[in-house]
């Protein structure tokens, strides 16, 4: 692994991003506006909500923004990697870079580094604009609610690596990280708790890595849980991460030496 | 895959000053044809079509070899081949004496393909920021970034525009920071598709020129070009390996090698192409006509000839032309269309 490389690549994204200044401070601009409705809609919903996401929080308003925060995150995780080898396949950027000595875990990693940066850059902004709206977090949970995210984008990278390898391998990624985003949206609990899910559901949700990740996440920063109450939540998104990365890893390597014997790498 | 000359029981070295820097034997790559989803279902496993088969040259530091051959000749994959970027079926292929496959790092440290398109550069970052970037992935220290940077938009003739939106560079000019690019590791070897191909005639010339002189004569390395165009081949290559179907159809010394396939095609501008000289060195059998069309205003008429026996003999066909009169506005010689040359290539290779 060269971090100087992924570095370089994140940079260079980073610089054309900035180029378009226009749609840079849009982005943002975009950000607020979407996030101020969300609030007094939360506000106004707060007395139906209140019982219904008592496990997990007190006041609707936070629920919704740890529930966008996160799932902004992951959809990165799971989009970045097969969006940056299909453009780069296309352009043939990416022929260049497999050309060079550094490695490919690099590539992959300065090539969607600047999505996570931009991602984590806008979640940080969410929440600075959330705190002013008045959500009350338990800061003394923050190095809990860190492991947790780090391990939901983890697990949601690793199906994002297998998105990847379909698009080297067929040049398709089959719709999966659009289709695991939005059944996570409806299913994982991001606007109202997997209790109100019917029962068949319900337990389908918690085979989602994002379910588990938000449970704990909002049960640590928005209630204070300690570790010890969040543990079995935080078990499973390891254990779903890890299964995860590991296939993904595999599925990619595996779509690469494919690809490499097949041509499907690069036009012929 | 095993390693070709360069190995003592199994162990690569560096090749000597005489081993060739690249090297390919009787390569093999064939891809699954693109199929109807009826014939998918029917069949599943279909045949592959070889796309590459059973090629085998060399090519030696300051050499500039060509491969030419038209869409499809398999060109580029055996570019991509020798780039580590697809993997051959059979044979085996080394550079520097390393594997392509066992050894793809190794070789990825010596060689810079020219394959991808303008497309491959960022676009809206400078010229300078494009090869900062790939100075990174290339590994080269800060000290070591900056001179060559420096050094490989100088060479390249951009030094003055490093600074520039890279977007805002023509054609040619991309070309020319994609070699920069190439050239950031001191390769030795570099592997180049179709350069030219987005460039106007006279930017394509002075990129040739600049291809022979920086890389194969200052630089040493040995360079292998893919192209379709037969006078860019011929022009500017040592050697040409003409390519069809994937075979080699003819390989040979760039000057004995268009002697021999184009025969010697020349092309005369006159005002009667029915001159009864013209007529009598055909039937003297010192030229044979090849084809005449009117050119331009309908006065001037181009007659194509084919004249054996070199320039001397066209200096002489010339001279009676002139001696008898036949108003001359130009005469040169020509290279045959790329079809036609590899019809020789593949009819003198059945002959042998």
């Amino acid at each position: 692994m060269s971090m100087r490389a992924a570095a370089a690549l994140t940079r260079a994204s980073w610089r054309t991003a900035k180029s378009y200044r226009v749609s840079f401070v849009l982005s943002f601009v975009s950000l607020l506006v979407t996030i101020v409705p969300v609030y007094f809609v939360a506000t106004a919903l707060q007395p139906f909500m209140a019982s219904v996401i008592a496990e997990e929080g007190r006041e609707y308003f936070g629920f919704v923004l740890l529930g966008t925060a996160l799932l902004a995150l992951v959809a990165t995780a799971l989009s970045s990697f097969a969006a940056s080898v299909n453009g780069g396949l296309g352009s043939g950027f990416f022929e260049a870079l497999l050309v060079t000595p550094t490695p490919l875990s690099s590539l992959l990693l300065g090539q969607t580094g600047y999505a996570f940066v931009w991602a984590f850059a806008r979640v940080i902004l969410l929440f600075v604009v959330g705190i002013w709206l008045g959500v009350d977090v338990h800061w003394l949970r923050l190095p809990e609610a860190l492991l947790i995210t780090v391990a939901a984008v983890a697990a949601h990278a690793g199906l994002g690596l297998i998105a990847a390898a379909l698009v080297v391998s067929f040049r398709t990624n089959a719709t999966l990280p659009q289709g695991l985003v939005a059944v996570s949206t409806i299913l994982a609990g991001v606007y109202f708790p997997t209790s109100v899910l019917p029962p068949v559901l319900a337990r389908f949700a918690e085979w989602l890595p994002l379910t588990p990740a938000l449970r704990a996440l909002r049960q640590s920063l928005l209630l204070g849980f300690p570790m010890s109450a969040i543990a079995a939540d935080l078990a499973r998104l390891v254990a779903l991460a890890a299964v995860c990365v590991a296939v993904g890893t595999l599925a990619l390597r595996w779509a690469f030496s494919y690809a490499r014997r097949s041509g499907s790498l690069s036009q012929y | 895959m095993t390693l070709a000359a360069d190995t003592t029981e199994g162990t690569p070295r560096e090749p000597s000053a005489e081993a060739p820097l690249v090297r390919v034997v009787e390569l093999w790559k064939a891809f699954p044809a693109p199929r109807s989803l009826r014939d998918v279902l029917r069949q599943p496993f279909g045949p592959p079509v070889p796309v590459v088969v059973d090629v085998s040259l060399d090519v030696h530091a300051g050499e500039f070899v060509g491969l030419l051959g038209p869409n499809g000749a398999g060109k580029t994959t055996l570019l991509k081949m020798l780039a580590t970027l697809i993997v051959p079926d059979r044979g085996t292929a080394t550079i520097a004496g390393h594997d392509v496959v066992s050894d793809a790092a190794k070789v990825r440290r010596v060689i810079a393909p020219v394959l991808a398109s303008e497309r491959s550069l960022y676009w809206r970052l400078s010229a300078r920021e494009n090869l900062e970037l790939f100075a990174a992935l290339l590994r080269l220290t800060k000290d070591e970034t900056a001179s060559r940077v420096d050094d490989a938009l100088d060479v390249v003739g951009l030094r003055d525009t490093g600074r520039k939106m890279v977007g805002q560079f023509s054609a040619g000019m991309m070309q020319r920071l994609l070699v920069a690019r190439a050239l950031l590791g001191h390769p030795r070897v570099l592997l180049l598709d179709e350069p030219t191909r987005s460039l106007d005639p006279t930017a394509a010339h002075s990129f040739r020129s600049f291809l022979r002189e920086e890389l194969a004569a200052r630089r040493r390395c040995a360079v292998l070009i893919a192209t379709h165009r037969t006078e860019e081949a011929f022009e500017l290559c040592d050697r040409v390996v003409v390519m069809n179907r994937g075979r080699v159809a003819a390989e040979g010394q760039a000057s004995t090698l268009g002697e021999t396939l184009m025969g010697s095609r020349y092309a005369v501008w006159t005002l009667e192409p029915n001159h009864a000289v013209l007529a009598e060195l055909v039937t003297s059998g010192r030229a044979r006509r090849v084809a005449a069309r009117s050119e331009g205003d309908g006065r001037w008429w181009r007659v194509d000839l084919e004249i054996e026996g070199g320039d001397d003999a066209a200096r002489d066909v010339l001279r009676s032309l002139v001696s008898s009169g036949v108003s001359v506005a130009r005469f040169e010689r020509v290279t045959a269309p790329l079809g036609e040359l590899i019809e020789r290539a593949i009819g003198r290779s059945a002959r042998r």
